[in-house]
Order: structure tokens, then C-alpha cells, then sequence
């Protein structure tokens, strides 16, 4: 047996090591490249209020989630209990960003549903979604008292997100 | 075969979902160069929620979306190529782009071919270097090689 | 009870692939010939209980029997007859099952059409066969079993995903599979010759019809596959570096370098190793094609079945069958060399050439696959490796490739001289230098447009005019033509047709992408556009109800100087169990150019407006032409005479100058 004729047993043995990391990943999960930066600085008319000014800029100085929801889309429908739990069992602050909506049918969802955000920022065409690198809704950014995004979350948050994987993480980075 | 995604991420509507369809609009551009950057920046990047698809061949809504964004910044804006893919990049990712960056994580992948070729062709130079000078004394005419064929080959006959 | 007949027989085709993979080897091992001679009548039993199995699965579809959970899933009520029986390969386990018929189909064709080999290579491979059928039973008994009940049986069935509600996908996945499997057997070969440690003339010529038939299948599959995606995803390319479409291209490219390097196995009786090599690697890759589908480890579409142990148990598999056989390779690999020489320029130069650009070819196709995955494994990031990536590596391969093979088929075996080369074909490198020139001049273009034509048309033309100055050469000095053509061997032929057909495709996928016009455009029924000369107008728009569909139809025509050449309904289809709209586009195709029609989308207004894409492609046909002519150089090489007479070993031995 000469050693070259392992050469193709060895590519072997490398590909299929790659190929069984692989197996045991998510494929689906995409990271942000925002994580890590400073969340995009916007102003935004308000939800119930066209004349206020939504911003991250209100925010400063406490860990906050943003969450990108409307009233088309059905995973929102979903992790809206789960929002709710967030904002008042775990007195977490929300802002939410309504992404190509309509403001009636937001409001009114809001006023059947229950209001978890402190803030609701409106934002019709989309543009401040896309400067965050938003792929559909719902989208959940939990960012930093300095305004550093710290976690994405692409999809509706499960109760178990929330409270293993949210919380804990919004307790970390909560200034002591 | 890559709107299999589309369809199963249908599916899952309740997962993932998009706003409705607003059917893409007509393009006008003010010159040739804007209309071939703009088409030429479709096919680079890639389509997000359908992860297999190009945003010139996907009918998703995000796909849609980032036509506009990219219709924005390359035409109304009137960007470089470059600079249109580095606005992107900054918000989705390199994930975005179906050209992937050169750098120390995909020199293997770009000068990989290359490498590959240089390997073989020295392997093959090695070759004929060594049958050239095989067994120069012993080499068989080519009527002795049929006949050492023949007999190989009646020999496997008997293992019958 | 019908599915428990198929799950019966399923369990029952186990054991006998058991039985045929486990005896035979045995029998061979310790020389006994009743065992090896059990091989034969085990895989004709094998194939008749998976083919039971697949009868049984094909009569609940039929029946539109519910019960059974991939019946539910795969098919309704609704779907026509023909779609509920093609609708047996439109998931993951049909899929499954149906590789497993085709193996044990080529199975039966070996223990069949085997009379002439020797029985311990017979027993040998059949074994090797029943081996990978064991692994497909087994995977599919436990992981992913076609016939499943579902208790309670639903009143409907989810439907068949209606991207395969299609011609062009009932036929491509079996073509597919045809020649995914078929590179079973060439394994099968290779493993067996690696058993008995000696690899002959013999050897490579018994396995060579067999792996050309399998190519010929593999070649049809692709292009199939590229057809189906040029007329089906609505905006007409026909090529996207899809991981799926890789899985295919990769097994067909190593089949390619398979088949010529068992050119200079069978002639020469060098480079054993390296073909028995190429023929582990090329079911290597269909198996890998097969677990990238299957698993979901790629961001992939396809992937329709992303169960975990789904791919753990493909992954185990793979590991002992690919990981076998290259320990297998590695220990009893190292044939002995015969006693052929060759000099610099030489047939076996420019076939080893050939195997090194292919080879580098598959392994770009490859790497560009599983970067992605291999970055993403080792935490360095997302990326993407799409089109843009293949082609910019893809282009110079493919010079070399081409710039070979149009001089390579003049060289003869052993050794040659440049200037008998060079007299053979100046005119012909000259005339395509030219040509490729001219032509791109005359066609037009910017610079970027008029070099790239130019190169590819100079590379087409020097692959065919290289081919046919070859055939003339042979017939040089013969007296009659007729009569020395008629003395040609198939496998000249063969090979000449499939050289030309490539060049065919080369020159369709040139032209094609450097001249296509395209124009999209916002209509309503009255509007007309005008793209490339030609007149589109739309004519009218309709709704139509299909079995299990809603159409929203639109006629157009062509007419160029006022004259309608053409008439093209594209359409878009709403189905009835939802998801996306389909868009089938309406295509006028011809041998000088496609007009390919479809619909975007509504653009909302009152009225019948829609967006649509209007384009003009010249010669995209010759794209699956060549591919077609391949196919068939590769089926009239099989034909060849010496094929057929493998039993009488007392021919006269092969000229050095006949062409491989």
C-alpha cells in the first residue's frame, strides 16, 4: 500500500467531516451583520400619532427589543401573546416598527389585541426595515443601552425564545 | 427547481410572512448604463427568504422589495455597481451576494480551481515523464503487446 | 391491504438484497461457483419484489388511497390520472423508491446481458449492487416508508407540488435516476476488480457499454432538467448553479473523464488505477448528489425531506460505501503498470489532459457546492456561492477543454509528430481563428459581447472542424467512400457525433447569451412591442379552469413585416391547493431563435394590464440539441461491433490509429 493511494480516502474523510458539521446546523439561520453595530438612527411618525417622532434615539440608556411586525403577516398574530408576556410579566421595553401597513387596520389590531410596545413607529414603504436588513415580519432586535444591536431574532418568538433566550440575555446587558 | 423553497416557505406563511404582491413595476432608466447595472445587480444578489434564487428571477415579495432598493440606489441614486453592493452587504451580509467577496475566507475558494489545475498538470507532466522512459530495453512491439493482451484476456476466460 | 402487499415486499426485496450481496461475495471469496451462480437468480428476485412494491405504491396513488400518509401528501383528488401515477416519484420516499427500481432494473440488465463475463466478476458485481440496494431498502424501511398509514385516512390529499405537475418533470427525475444508478454498475465493476486484484482489457471493454449507457442517460437527465427550468421558472435561463442542478453536473462530468480514460484502459491497458478510480468517484458523486438532495445540509430547496436521521443514516451510509471502497482503492488500488510507453504528444497525453480539465471541472463544482456549508461549519460566516462565482471559473476550464479536444482526436495513441498535426489541420485552426472573427464582426456588439463570441464560436468551430478532419484522415486513401465509411466502427461515429454535438452547444450558449433580447414591458390586450424586430401582440387575455387550476391565459402573436409567425399562450396558474402562482411561459420555438413570452403580474388598474417579459433567443435550442447529439453519439457507440463480440477473443487487435 503507497501512502498516495489514501490521497482520495483523505478528501474523502474531509468532506464528509464538513458534510456532518453541516448536519448538525441550522441552515435556515441567517446572522445579521448589523449585530454588533449601532442600530440605524431613524425617525419615524408614530403609529397613533402622525405628528410624533419614534427614533432609537428615545431609547437611550436602556436595553430595548425593536420588533418589525404588520397586520398581514400571520407569525405576528402569533407571537403577539408572547410580546404581551414580555411586556408585562417581564417588563421588558418593546418598540415596535410597523412595516407595510395600513395605520386603521394597525391601530385597530392593537386596540383588540393588547399593546405590548412602549413606542410604535410607522413605517409604510418599508425603508427603515430595509436599512435594518429586515426579511419579512415578524423580526425581533433586542439592542444595548449604548444602542448596540445584541441579538436578532428572524421569525415569531415562542414562549421558550422568550424566556430562555430573550430574557436572560436583556437581564445580562441591563446596567447594574 | 429553486421555487420549491418559495412554495414550502407558503407553507410555513405562519413562520415567515411577506406583504402582499404589488406587481413589479415598469423600470425606466435614463441610460443604457443604468438599465445594465441595474439588471447586472439582479443577477449578483441574491433573493433572501428564497435562498436559492437570483432577485432577477425571484417572484417573492422581499425579492421585490430589494428590486426597489436596488432600482433606488443604483438608478435614482445613480450609484456605482460597487457601491450599490457595499450598501447592501452592510445591511443583509455577504450572504447577499452570489459573487463572494475575495478574502481570507474564500482565497481557497477562488484560487482553489486554479490550484487544482496547477496539481494536475504537474501530476500529468509527472506521468508522461515516467512512461516516456518506462522500461525502454522492454517495451513490446505492438504486435507482442495485442498478443500479451490476448493472453490476459483468455486468461480471465478461465476463471469462468 | 394493497399497502401492506408493497410494505411486505418492500421487507421481502431486503432480505434478498441481503442475500444477493452477502452470498455471492463469499462464494467468490472461497471459489464456490453454486454461490456465485446465486447471484443471478437473487437479483431477478430482488427486482421482481421492488417492482411489486412500486406497483403497489403506483395502485394507491391510482386509487387515490389516502390511508397511505404519502398518497395524502403528494397527491388529490383533483390531479389527473397521469400526474396521480407520476405523482409516485413527487416526494421524498417515492423518490426513493423509485432509485431503488431503477437499481435493481440495472441489476437485472447485468445479471441478464452478462453471459459472456466471467462468473466471479459476474457474482462480484451483482453483489456490490445488492450491497447499495440493501442500504436503499433498509433507508427506506426506516426512515422514510412510502407506505405509512394515516389513521384517520384525510377526505383529500394535499396534491402533487405543482412545479411537477409537468411533462418535462414526470421524465426527468427517472433519466435522472437512470443515470445516477447506472453508475452503480460502473462501481460495481471497479469494486469488483479491486476484489480479484487484477484489471484487464477485458475488464474495461466488458464494463465500457455499460457506463456509456449510464452517460447517455446522465446527459439526457441534465439537459432534460435545463429544459424543464428554461420553460417552467418563466424568465428563461436555462442554467443556475443550483446545489441540485451541481448534484447532477458533478457524476456527469467524472463520467465524461470515465468514459475516456476507459478509452485508454480498454486500448491501451494503461491507467487501470485511475479508472477504477474515476468509476468509484463518479457513483461517489451521485451518491453525494443524492444526500445533498435528501438531507437539507444545503440552504436547498430540494431538500424536501430535512428529517435529521433522514441524514445522519445517508451520511452513515455514504461513509461505508464511499469510505469503503477508498480503503478498498487504497489497499488493493495499485494495479500493475503495463508495459506502455508514451511520448509527450500522444493520444493517452491528450485523454489525460482531457481527465485532468474534467476532474478539476467536477472539483470546482464541488467546492463551490459545500464552501458555503464548510465556512458556515467552521463559524466563519454566511456566504453565498452562486452563477457569477461558476462562471468567472468555469470560462477558462472550458477554453482548455475545448482548445484540447478540437486537436487532441488527430493525435494517435503512443506517439505522434507536431507536423503530421499541423498538415492535418492548419486549415482548420485557421478557418475557425477566422471564422470566429468574422462571424463575431459581422454579428456585432460591443467589445466585451464581439471577443467573448468570438472565443466561443473559434472553440466551437475548431471542436468540429477538428472532428470531421479527423474522420476524413481515417478515410484518406481508401478507394471507395462509400464503402469506407460503411467500415467506420460505430464507436467513431459515436464519438464524432458527440464531439460535434458539444460543439453545437457551445455555439447555442454563446449566441444565445451574448444576442438574447429581452424587454419587459407593461401590456394589455390590443398593445404591441416590438423586441428584436419581432412584433408581439398581445391578443387577448382569458381565465380558464384547468383539472385542478385556475389560468389567467394570454394569447400573443409575432408577426414580423406584417406577417404572424408565430402564436404563444403563456399562463399563469393558480392551484387549487395554493401556494405560489405558476408561470408557464409561451414559447415559439425554433432552430434559429425561441420567442418566449410570459406573464409577470397584474399591474393592478382596472383592465387587463399585465407586466411582461418579452424576449428573443437566438439559437437557445442548440443547447439541448448538442446535448441530444451526445446522447446519441453515446448510444451508437454502444451499438459497436466489438461490443457485441466480447465472447470471441480471437479478433484481430485493435489499430493503433482507431480512435478510442
Amino acid at each position: 500500500m503507497r501512502y498516495r493511494s489514501l490521497i482520495p480516502l483523505a478528501i474523502f474523510v474531509v468532506i464528509a467531516t464538513v458534510l456532518g458539521i453541516g448536519l448538525t446546523q441550522d441552515a435556515d439561520e441567517v446572522p445579521s451583520p448589523l449585530i454588533g453595530k449601532s442600530v440605524p438612527a431613524f425617525e419615524l411618525p408614530g403609529l397613533r400619532d402622525p405628528q410624533a417622532r419614534v427614533g432609537p434615539a428615545d431609547e437611550h440608556g436602556r436595553v430595548w427589543l425593536l420588533n418589525v411586525w404588520g397586520t398581514w403577516c400571520v407569525g405576528c398574530r402569533e407571537e403577539h401573546d408572547v410580546l404581551l408576556d414580555a411586556a408585562r410579566e417581564h417588563e421588558l421595553t418593546i418598540v415596535g416598527l410597523n412595516y407595510k401597513d395600513e395605520r386603521d387596520a394597525a391601530i385597530d389590531w392593537l386596540e383588540r389585541l393588547g399593546d405590548p410596545y412602549v413606542a410604535s413607529a410607522y413605517d409604510p414603504e418599508g425603508d427603515v426595515a430595509m436599512d435594518l436588513g429586515v426579511y419579512g415580519a415578524p423580526e425581533t432586535y433586542v439592542v444595548d443601552a449604548n444602542g448596540i444591536i445584541r441579538h436578532k431574532h428572524i421569525g415569531p418568538l415562542s414562549p421558550a425564545d422568550l424566556r430562555d433566550t430573550i430574557v436572560p440575555l436583556v437581564r445580562e446587558l441591563e446596567p447594574s | 427547481m429553486r421555487r420549491w423553497l418559495a412554495i414550502s416557505l407558503f407553507a410555513l406563511a405562519g413562520a415567515l410572512a411577506l406583504p402582499a404582491a404589488a406587481g413589479e413595476p415598469i423600470r425606466e432608466f435614463d441610460a443604457p448604463d443604468q438599465r445594465e447595472r441595474y439588471y447586472s445587480l439582479l443577477e449578483q444578489l441574491r433573493c433572501l427568504v428564497c435562498q436559492n434564487e437570483s432577485l432577477a428571477s425571484s417572484s417573492a415579495d422581499l425579492a421585490q422589495d430589494m428590486r426597489d432598493e436596488v432600482y433606488r440606489l443604483a438608478v435614482e441614486e445613480n450609484r456605482s455597481e460597487e457601491a450599490s453592493i457595499a450598501f447592501l452587504t452592510e445591511r443583509y451580509g455577504d450572504f447577499v451576494l452570489y459573487r463572494p467577496p475575495v478574502g481570507p475566507t474564500t482565497w481557497l475558494l477562488w484560487f482553489g480551481p486554479a490550484l487544482m489545475l496547477l496539481i494536475g498538470a504537474a501530476i500529468l507532466a509527472t506521468i508522461i515523464r515516467w512512461r516516456r522512459n518506462n522500461d525502454e530495453n522492454t517495451a513490446l512491439s505492438p504486435a507482442e503487446q495485442a498478443r500479451a493482451e490476448r493472453l490476459l484476456a483468455s486468461d480471465s476466460e478461465d476463471e469462468r | 391491504m394493497n399497502p401492506e402487499i408493497g410494505n411486505l415486499a418492500l421487507a421481502v426485496a431486503l432480505a434478498l438484497a441481503l442475500f444477493q450481496s452477502v452470498v455471492p461475495l463469499v462464494g467468490a471469496a472461497q471459489g464456490r461457483a453454486p454461490w456465485m451462480a446465486a447471484a443471478r437468480p437473487a437479483a431477478l428476485a430482488q427486482f421482481g419484489f421492488v417492482a411489486l412494491a412500486f406497483i403497489a405504491l403506483s395502485i394507491a396513488f391510482y386509487t387515490s388511497d389516502f390511508s397511505v400518509a404519502y398518497v395524502a401528501d403528494n397527491s388529490n383528488r383533483a390531479l389527473p390520472w397521469y400526474y396521480r401515477l407520476t405523482a409516485v416519484w413527487g416526494g421524498h420516499e417515492g423518490s426513493m423508491l423509485l432509485w431503488s427500481l431503477v437499481l435493481a432494473g440495472w441489476t437485472l440488465a447485468v445479471a441478464l446481458c452478462s453471459r459472456s463475463l466471467p462468473l466471479v466478476l459476474v457474482a462480484r458485481v451483482i453483489a456490490v449492487l445488492g450491497l447499495i440496494s440493501t442500504g436503499f431498502l433498509l433507508f427506506m424501511l426506516l426512515t422514510s416508508n412510502p407506505f405509512a398509514r394515516l389513521d384517520p385516512a384525510p377526505m383529500d390529499g394535499a396534491d402533487l407540488n405543482p412545479l411537477l405537475q409537468d411533462i418535462g418533470m414526470i421524465i426527468h427525475p427517472p433519466m435522472l435516476y437512470m443515470g445516477y444508478v447506472g453508475m452503480a454498475v460502473a462501481f460495481g465493476f471497479a469494486i469488483a476488480a479491486l476484489l480479484g486484484g487484477r484489471l484487464d482489457a477485458g475488464w474495461a471493454r466488458w464494463a465500457r457499454p455499460w457506463v456509456t449507457t449510464a452517460w447517455v442517460f446522465l446527459t439526457a437527465g441534465v439537459a432534460l432538467g435545463s429544459w424543464w427550468a428554461y420553460y417552467e421558472l418563466g424568465w428563461g435561463g436555462w442554467w443556475f448553479w443550483d446545489p441540485v442542478e451541481n448534484a447532477s453536473f458533478m457524476p456527469w462530468l467524472v463520467a465524461t473523464a470515465l468514459i475516456h480514460s476507459l478509452a485508454v484502459t480498454e486500448k491501451r491497458g494503461a491507467f487501470k488505477s485511475w479508472t477504477v478510480l474515476l468509476a468509484i468517484t463518479a457513483f461517489s458523486l451521485s451518491l453525494l448528489g443524492t444526500f445533498l438532495v435528501r438531507s437539507g445540509v444545503l440552504t436547498s430547496v430540494h431538500a424536501f425531506a430535512t428529517d435529521p436521521a433522514r441524514g445522519v443514516y445517508i451520511l452513515a451510509f455514504l461513509g461505508l460505501v464511499i469510505g469503503g471502497s477508498l480503503l478498498l482503492y487504497a489497499i488493493r488500488g495499485p494495479f500493475t503498470v503495463g508495459n506502455n510507453r508514451f511520448e509527450w504528444l500522444s493520444r493517452e497525453t491528450m485523454l489525460l489532459g482531457n481527465n485532468v480539465v474534467l476532474i478539476v471541472a467536477a472539483g470546482t463544482v464541488l467546492l463551490g457546492t459545500l464552501y458555503p456549508l464548510a465556512v458556515d461549519s467552521f463559524g466563519l460566516g454566511k456566504l453565498s456561492v452562486g452563477p457569477p462565482y461558476f462562471n468567472t471559473v468555469f470560462l477558462p476550464l472550458m477554453v482548455a477543454l475545448l482548445a484540447l479536444l478540437g486537436g487532441g482526436q488527430m493525435v494517435r495513441w503512443r506517439r505522434d509528430d507536431l507536423r503530421r498535426i499541423w498538415l492535418h489541420l492548419r486549415y482548420a485552426l485557421v478557418a475557425s481563428v477566422v471564422l470566429g472573427l468574422g462571424i463575431a464582426a459581422m454579428l456585432g456588439g460591443g467589445l466585451g459581447t464581439h471577443l467573448s463570441v468570438a472565443l466561443g464560436l473559434a472553440l466551437a468551430l475548431w471542436v468540429a472542424l477538428g472532428t470531421i478532419q479527423t474522420v476524413r484522415t481515417q478515410l484518406s486513401g481508401q478507394r471507395k467512400l462509400g464503402g469506407a465509411l460503411r467500415r467506420l466502427p460505430a464507436s467513431v461515429y459515436g464519438m464524432s457525433l458527440a464531439h460535434l454535438g458539444l460543439a453545437v452547444t457551445v455555439v447555442g450558449i454563446t449566441i444565445s447569451s451574448a444576442y438574447e433580447v429581452e424587454s419587459r414591458v407593461r401590456m394589455e390586450p390590443g398593445d404591441t412591442a416590438v423586441v428584436a424586430g419581432q412584433t408581439f401582440r398581445f391578443e387577448r387575455f382569458e381565465e380558464r379552469d384547468g383539472p385542478n387550476y385556475r389560468a389567467s391565459t394570454a394569447t400573443f402573436t409575432a408577426s414580423r413585416d406584417g406577417e404572424v409567425v408565430a402564436t404563444m399562450v403563456p399562463e399563469k396558474r393558480f392551484y387549487q391547493s395554493g401556494g405560489q402562482p405558476m408561470t408557464e411561459a409561451g414559447i415559439d420555438a425554433g432552430f434559429t431563435r425561441d420567442l418566449y413570452v410570459s406573464l409577470g403580474s397584474p399591474l393592478g388598474e382596472a383592465g387587463d394590464a399585465w407586466s411582461v417579459r418579452l424576449y428573443y433567443k437566438p439559437l437557445v435550442r442548440w443547447i439541448w440539441l448538442g446535448a441530444l447529439l451526445m446522447s446519441v453519439g453515446g448510444l451508437l457507440a454502444i451499438t459497436d461491433r466489438r461490443y457485441r463480440s466480447t465472447r470471441h477473443r480471437a479478433q484481430a487487435p485493435e489499430q493503433a490509429g482507431e480512435p478510442a
